[in-house]
């Protein structure tokens, strides 16, 4: 991940870049427990609503494969689909965890 | 000498004369060298007793002298040493006589010592060193060598000195391994103290941006007290940590500066629009000023140029409790492509003692240490400033007069803007109205006419209140009366109190009357009771005095259907929210992320940005002040209330000019057929692009204010 590029994307500095990937890893993770807790009550509506907000971030700051993934979670539960979404939510967790390892070494 | 001149052979025509004189001229000339003789000898003893005080006195100083004294032929053989020489050494007498100070000098030294010491006979030039030597009994020392060639009859020689600089280079190479330390452990802490700030930050914004979200829910009246108290403090806190960051960044040499166009004069005010609150029920007046000459646009770091501003002029209200505050913006200086700006920020507060003024822009200090308890602040805000306002190729320092007030200056060089905007179209308002001024000083008269008349509008200049009321009598017989007048508040014979009393009596409601006064806005109220209309501060500023026109002539208007109705004077201030402001910007996100994100983007180009949760909070935050407003950046998909539902309650209570613009995932079709049709102006789809932000920015408030 370079993150030098990515803040200048954005206009940013590293450090305020940086700041804003916590803020996202804080967010982000909250979003991903409820995504979990909504997929245990199959709840699709919050799933959507989680997934939909991770996406947007994620877009936004330019972290296109969690984007990505988020984005397939959210079709998904648009169309009730929870079922096959254990490998997907599995690699959202597995991208997270790549960033935090990422920005916290 | 005498004694050859009698001895010379005489001429042969000479020699009776001789003869004949002899006698009386030898014995004559005998007493004669006698006497020469004695004094010869008297001055040959003096000469000889003065010679040797000078021996014993060189002696005794060359005895006794801290340097070693050396004299060396042009063999380089050693003729003379001191004492002090020979101990330097470590050698005797007929030691330091059979050997050259070269030889002692330490191996890892020795040839280039040498090449100079060469190098310096050749050129027959002076020599002046340092270097090691290693003495007799194997001890280093560090000596200070010096010799200078000496001409005489005697061939060329040199002679020099040699003085142990030993603990003198120990102190140096110990005072140099401390500043090393020293600068490494200030390396250190500034970094830590950068990563520190960050650690804080991040956290704090988890804190601050999740208290946001808290206060959104469902609280009764005294946990929304407590959040509140959280974010309050939380902010407090992130402002501090900001602060140190700024200064560690500083101190590091890491802080960088942008270079985006922005207006100064803007800038200025809206600063004072930011600080005004602070003044709180105190009895002072803030005062603006923008020279006609600063540029409307330049090229800097419109950041930092506002956070140096905002600290000068913040810290302002602390230490005034009554009189003005002023903030003035002229231009120092010009070059081909920049210009120097000078901010001065007065008040009439306490004063900083003389000998303080000076170091209150050191970090840390303040003038008193009870100031921190009293006024509160790091201490670091007037350091930052200098070194900020250093960066930009200016000064930040203050003048000052105990119990009188302080005067700061700073100073900035900003890259001037190659297209300055061009200036905007005087509202159509204006056109064939009648305006008359009213001022004794022919230059004010000549630039006001020529801006009227620019405006369209007929002019008629007098230098006096004395014809005012009969000059308006006049032009309403001759069925042409004046719209508005124009009154300069100081004038020799007759004020413009008087002149608006005057008008008053004879003209109940029509001409609008505008005063114009050099002495600013401390005498607003006293224009409003005599019944003017506007205030404007000299000098008038070409924009403002046509909007302020405009605006009164368009109110008048207004006003015919709503008869009686008291109308409040206008300020500079009052016009300048209608003229310019900061572009003032409304998100409704409810992504903790996005808000940051937005923030941070627009706030970095000189934008405000003021962030709702979602679509309800932002149709309150919005209907609460329409007039703070120039764009909504409205995400489409939220919760509560979602962006079409927003933008249609706000469209539906009446706001149709506020432009409105969705932001909305690319993925859904039919989003901009649906964000139209839902009364939105235009969208940009997610992620967000920083140029498509700006662009829209420019679309919708750039170029309707500039239209």
């Amino acid at each position: 991940m370079n993150f030098k590029e990515l803040a200048e994307n954005l206009g940013l500095e590293v450090d305020e870049y940086l700041e804003l990937i916590e803020l996202f890893i804080d967010t982000g993770f909250a979003d991903f427990h409820k995504i979990q807790e909504a997929m245990a009550r199959s709840d699709s509506d919050q799933v959507m609503r989680s997934a939909h907000t991770i996406k947007g971030a994620a877009g936004n700051l330019g972290l296109m494969d969690v984007s990505e993934t988020a984005k397939i979670i959210e079709e998904n539960a648009n169309n009730n689909q929870l079922d096959n979404l254990g490998a997907t939510v599995a690699t959202l967790k597995t991208q997270f965890d790549a960033i935090e390892a990422f920005v916290h070494g | 000498m005498p004694m050859k001149q009698a001895a010379r052979p005489l001429h042969q025509d000479q020699a009776q004369d001789v003869d004949r004189l002899s006698n009386r001229s030898t014995i004559l000339d005998l007493v004669k060298r006698v006497q020469q003789l004695e004094t010869e000898k008297a001055s040959t003893e003096k000469a000889q007793a003065a010679l040797k005080e000078s021996e014993e006195r060189f002696r005794l100083i060359s005895e006794t002298i801290h340097f070693g004294v050396y004299e060396i032929d042009e063999e380089g053989s050693c003729l003379y040493t001191n004492t002090r020489y020979q101990e330097i050494f470590g050698i005797n007498l007929v030691e330091s006589l059979t050997t050259h100070w070269l030889d002692y000098v330490f191996d890892a030294d020795k040839k280039w010592v040498s090449e100079q010491w060469t190098a310096s006979m050749e050129e027959m030039d002076e020599l002046s060193l340092d270097c090691r030597i290693v003495t007799n009994q194997n001890r280093q020392r560090w000596v200070h060598v010096h010799s200078s060639p000496v001409f005489s009859d005697a061939g060329a020689r040199y002679t020099g000195t040699i003085e142990d600089i030993t603990h003198r280079k120990q102190a140096e190479q110990e005072l140099q391994l401390a500043k090393e330390d020293a600068e490494m452990a200030s390396r250190a802490k500034s970094q830590f103290l950068a990563n520190m700030s960050h650690e804080i930050r991040t956290p704090m914004n988890g804190v601050i941006g999740f208290t946001d979200l808290l206060i959104e829910t469902d609280l009764d009246p005294t946990q929304v007290d407590y959040t509140d108290t959280i974010k309050r403090s939380g902010e407090a806190l992130l402002s501090l940590i900001n602060d140190i960051l700024d200064f560690s960044k500083i101190e590091s040499g890491e802080l960088e500066f942008e270079c985006i166009e922005y207006d100064p004069e803007l800038l200025a005010f809206d600063v004072c629009d930011l600080v005004r609150p602070r003044i709180g029920n105190n009895p002072v007046e803030l005062l603006c000023s923008i020279a006609e000459d600063v540029p409307t646009l330049v090229n800097g770091d419109p950041l930092r140029f506002r956070q140096v501003i905002t600290n000068l002029l913040g810290n302002a209200p602390k230490f005034t409790e009554k009189g003005e505050i002023s903030l003035s913006l002229d231009l120092e200086e010009e070059s081909d492509t920049r210009v120097k700006l000078h901010a001065r920020i007065s008040d009439t507060g306490i004063g900083i003692p003389k000998d303080k003024v000076a170091s209150i822009f050191e970090p840390f200090q303040q003038a008193d240490g009870s100031t921190t308890r009293k006024y509160g602040g790091t201490g670091l805000g007037l350091s930052i400033c200098k070194q900020l306002a250093n960066m930009m190729g200016g000064d930040a320092w203050a003048e000052s007069e105990e119990g009188l007030g302080s005067t700061f200056h700073f100073t900035a060089w900003q890259e001037k803007v190659k297209s300055q905007p061009p200036p905007r179209v005087a509202p159509g308002i204006l056109n064939g109205k009648r305006a008359l001024v009213v001022d004794d000083h022919a230059g004010n008269r000549k630039i006001l006419t020529q801006f009227l008349k620019a405006a369209q509008m007929e002019v008629v200049s007098v230098d006096g209140g004395q014809e005012v009321v009969e000059t308006l009598k006049a032009a309403q017989t001759e069925n042409k009366p004046f719209d508005v007048c124009l009154i300069d508040l100081n004038m020799p014979e007759m004020d413009g109190y008087t002149v608006a009393d005057l008008v008053r009596q004879a003209f109940p409601t029509p001409p609008l009357l505008l005063v114009l006064s050099s002495a600013l806005e401390r005498d607003a109220q006293k224009c409003e009771q005599a019944g003017f209309d506007g205030f404007l501060s000299k000098p008038v500023r070409r924009q403002r005095l046509i909007q302020m026109i405009a605006r009164l002539l368009g109110e008048e208007t207004a006003d015919q259907a709503d008869a009686g109705k008291k109308r409040k004077m206008h300020t500079q201030y009052s016009v300048r929210e209608a003229l310019k402001h900061s572009v003032n910007i409304l998100l409704a996100e409810d992504n903790l992320v996005n808000q940051k994100l937005a923030v941070m983007m627009l706030g970095k180009a000189g934008y405000t940005v003021d962030v709702a949760d979602n679509g309800q909070d932002a149709v309150a935050k919005f209907t609460k002040q329409p007039e703070n407003y120039d764009l909504i950046f409205m995400d489409v998909q939220m919760p509560e209330m979602d962006g079409k539902a927003a933008t249609q309650t706000l469209r539906r209570l009446g706001f149709n000019d506020i432009p409105i613009v969705a932001m909305t995932a690319h993925a859904m079709k039919g989003d901009r057929e649906m964000c139209i049709e839902a009364g939105m102006n235009d969208y940009i789809t997610k992620p967000i692009k920083r140029e498509k932000v700006f662009e829209m920015i420019k679309k919708f408030v750039f170029q309707k204010e500039g239209a």
